[in-house]
């Protein structure tokens, strides 16, 4: 009968179709350990060591003084390579020492993580240890108590940090996280593709910077790869010309007005309109994110893109996204062709000076409940010897003093270079100020991209979320 | 939240609507008279209220938790400007409305949906109809096309998403195939198809109908199936009938089958509409609503202006909006269109 076969058919389809579904979320998880949501953790608890096992349940039976039981739940967003397992081998370390601590470590991708962990802060019960950039959001926590003040905790080994990196999470004089990395956005190059289009140097200036962008594009390059559909790899741009024309005060002035409507923004979005006006982003860069084969990091790891504004993180991207080496090498290793890198260059007139910076750190905010052994955690892998393993990754640029030249990947030494020489670094628009103003700066910025709004458009736009916020 | 609760006037007019045509041909003349309780009453075996309550109370129990609590809350929320964590304490009355209303983004996010909404019916529904018409027919290897042509509405949307997004990306098999295949056209030249192919998810203006056309991609099926079944419910006799009184194959299909596939047609629609109100999944994964909110549609908006900034009062005031809309064209449906098929007319 023809409904049988039709039944069998369909079943069968549907049965390969499930196959390819797993298939798919398998492939995309198996090298990233990625978990969305808490319930269905595959918790990476630590393993027993090796010479004395810690088994949770044994410790009831040696009773005795042994300290209770605790579980240190901690959220981290080193999704990939290298640092996931340095992440997981610390913790293992830690828990080595001190076998009463057993760990709950839930790792997720930078957007996932953001979408992840609201419901948990909601419900007032944030994990004990999770990923921060300090801003809009760390305040916002502060304020409704969900994060702890651990200044007089940390007293002892806090000054073994750098003083920058640990005043991005100071809210209102008290400390809520512990920074590990601190890096800076700026352009990363492919050296290659800049000699084949006869560029010898990098450029210095705004004027400079576009002209190179138009020997590029004349030479056949596609000059710029941004994740314009991700937005706030956009943002940079307006973020670094602001900072380049109006220099810290603008910002500052910004911030204390709550009025976006300043002098520098409006010159900022000039500027940013003349290279817009030279249509120098890839093919459809207004539906690219910023990872994966067809986002910016993709269009720069393939050599198929010259310039990407982008953090320290980007090397490392590169070379994922472009399908390139095993992720524990460092990504200059992987990366089949020469990178290079240059600071956001200085705008004729502007007032910034060329190494102050437009950057953020990563760092671990510390839940409101957290057990003591979370904050001894914190310190020992800040400390120097476990800061080096960070740096030697070549993913993380460590904060610890005396940690610095563990940062073995020559990509990354123009970049210290010019962080050492800088005397601001302004947190990432986006993340700097509350996050309906920071997302309205993005959204403007697409559109600014997209042709579809001018700078006074945006301006409006953005002091609109300023009211509401 | 609207997941939950955006949804519920969906399922329940299909299922009693969906019985074929025959069985409530013959079930009309037992119900005339009576009104919905009665008939529990005066069944046989007569159900004791503890018996009712006990089968009645988990769905309650569930609906109210997972429904109507919801509910509550975001009306609640809604008046407030709140960023989610702490206590309410910024009212703000219908603020968050009047700012909904004002959104140009939010207009934009419902004329996305009425826009799918009109084009699901103009082309989706016809184009469905006419391959059940087809596949009605005796025709060599109809089941491997039933199912072939079923098979996408099997996958999930987010797969979905993620193969039409490299199929669309510039230089992707898309484009490959126009290039390739569009020169071999007459009248074509090599610059037309050039001047043709472009970013379909990131140019602002054809990615709302890029996104379209993977949505009539992978409902299409559904539509045709549940065509056919309508189809099939026709009395053959009937179509012999008008054979022999001399009716065209276009006759026969225009005064014969298409009344009696009347009902089928109004769910079809009714899905398409409600489906319509709802797209979300494939365009979160596909373009996040964009390129420059091109694509965004209700759903979309509430994730991005509300949960996306940490604005969950007017989240809460956006997705009441939602609710509303979508209720008062479900009950207007409902009422001035499924009404015929619930009173058990027969075309």
């Amino acid at each position: 009968m023809r409904s049988t076969k039709l039944t069998r058919l369909g079943a069968l389809l549907a049965v390969l179709a499930l196959v390819a579904a797993a298939c798919g979320g398998g492939g995309a998880a198996g090298d990233t350990t990625t978990t969305a949501a808490p319930d269905d953790t595959p918790s990476t608890e630590a393993p027993p060591a090796t010479d004395a096992p810690p088994e949770t349940e044994a410790d009831g039976d040696t009773g005795g003084d042994e300290p209770e039981p605790v579980t240190i739940e901690w959220w981290h967003i080193q999704n990939q390579g290298a640092m996931l397992e340095l992440w997981q081998t610390l913790a293992d370390e830690f828990v080595e020492m001190n076998p009463h601590v057993t760990f709950d470590i839930v790792v997720n991708e930078n957007e996932a993580f953001k979408d992840a962990i609201q419901p948990r802060l909601q419900s007032n019960d944030p994990p004990d240890l999770f990923q921060s950039w300090g801003g809009g959001d760390l305040a916002d926590q502060v304020e409704a108590g969900l994060v702890r003040d651990i200044s007089s905790e940390v007293s002892g080994w806090i000054d073994n940090l750098s003083a920058g990196a640990v005043s991005l999470f100071e809210v209102d004089g008290g400390l809520y996280a512990v920074p590990f990395d601190l890096g800076m956005v700026g352009f990363w190059y492919n050296k290659e593709l800049f000699a084949q289009a006869g560029i010898d140097a990098p450029p210095t200036t705004w004027d400079e910077f576009l002209e190179d962008v138009q020997t590029l594009k004349d030479a056949g390059i596609t000059p710029i790869a941004v994740g314009g559909q991700d937005k706030w790899p956009a943002h940079f741009y307006l973020a670094y010309l602001i900072l380049r024309i109006g220099g810290q005060q603008a910002i500052e002035e910004i911030a204390t007005n709550r009025d976006f409507d300043h002098p520098a923004v409006i010159e900022a979005g000039n500027q940013l309109q003349r290279l817009v006006d030279l249509d120098p982003f890839q093919e459809g860069f207004l539906a690219s994110p910023w990872p994966g084969p067809d986002g910016e990091a993709g269009w720069i790891g393939t050599g198929q893109a010259a310039i990407s504004l982008m953090g320290q993180w980007g090397p490392g991207e590169y070379a994922n996204s472009g399908g390139h080496g095993e992720p524990d090498q460092l990504p200059s290793e992987r990366l089949p062709f020469e990178m290079s890198w240059f600071p956001f260059p200085e705008v004729e007139g502007g007032v910034g000076d060329l190494n102050d910076g437009i950057g953020g750190g990563n760092g671990f905010a510390v839940g409101a409940d957290a057990p003591p052994e979370a904050i001894e955690f914190l310190e020992y892998i800040t400390s120097v010897e476990n800061a080096r393993r960070t740096g030697e990754t070549g993913a993380i640029l460590p904060v610890t003093k005396g940690a610095e030249d563990s940062v073995t990947e020559p990509l990354m030494v123009p970049l210290l270079e010019s962080l050492a020489s800088s005397e601001f670094v302004q947190l990432y628009l986006d993340q700097y100020f509350p996050a309906a103003v920071g997302e309205a700066i993005n959204d403007e910025t697409q559109k600014l991209f997209a042709g579809q709004a001018t700078i006074e458009d945006a301006i409006q736009a953005i002091n609109a979320a300023f009211a509401s916020s | 939240m609207t997941g939950l609760w955006g949804r519920p006037s969906a399922p329940q007019p299909p299922t009693r609507a969906m019985q074929t045509t025959s069985q409530r041909v013959e079930a009309e003349p037992e119900r005339a008279q009576p009104a919905l309780p009665r008939p529990l009453k005066g069944a046989p075996g007569r159900a004791s209220w503890p018996v009712l309550a006990a089968l009645i109370l988990p769905a309650l129990l569930v609906y109210g938790l997972f429904v109507i609590y919801p509910i509550v809350q975001s009306l609640r929320f809604s008046v407030y400007n709140w960023n989610g964590l702490g206590p309410l304490v910024n009212w703000v009355g219908l603020g968050n409305f009047v700012e909904a209303f004002n959104s140009a983004e939010f207009r934009a996010a419902v004329l996305h949906c009425f826009i799918i909404a009109v084009l699901s019916l103009a082309l989706q529904l016809p184009f469905a109809l006419s391959l059940a018409v087809i596949l009605n027919q005796k025709l060599a290897g109809r089941g491997l096309f039933r199912t072939m042509f079923f098979a996408p509405y099997v996958l999930s949307e987010v797969v979905t998403g993620v193969v039409w997004r490299q199929l669309l990306r510039p230089d992707g098999m898309v484009d490959r195939v126009i290039e390739s295949v569009g020169p071999l056209l007459p009248g074509v030249t090599e610059e037309a198809v050039q001047e043709f192919t472009r970013p379909w998810l990131g140019d602002p203006e054809v990615a709302l109908y890029a996104l379209f056309f993977v949505l009539t991609w992978k409902y299409f099926g559904l539509h045709m199936i549940l065509l056919l079944a309508g189809l099939q419910g026709i009395p053959s006799e009937l179509k012999e009938a008008a054979a022999i009184d001399g009716a065209g194959p276009w006759q026969a299909f225009r005064h014969v089958t298409l009344p009696l596939l009347g009902p089928t047609i109004r769910i079809s629609v009714f899905l398409m509409i409600i489906g319509s109100f709802h797209v979300f999944d494939l365009v979160w994964v596909t373009t996040k609503g964009g390129p420059v909110g091109a694509t965004q549609t209700m759903a979309t908006y509430l994730i991005d202006f509300g949960f996306g900034r940490s604005r969950f009062g007017y989240a809460g005031a956006v997705s009441i909006l939602i609710f509303a809309i979508s209720m008062v064209l479900a009950l207007l449906y409902q009422r001035f269109v499924l009404r015929r098929d619930v009173e058990g007319a027969l075309t």
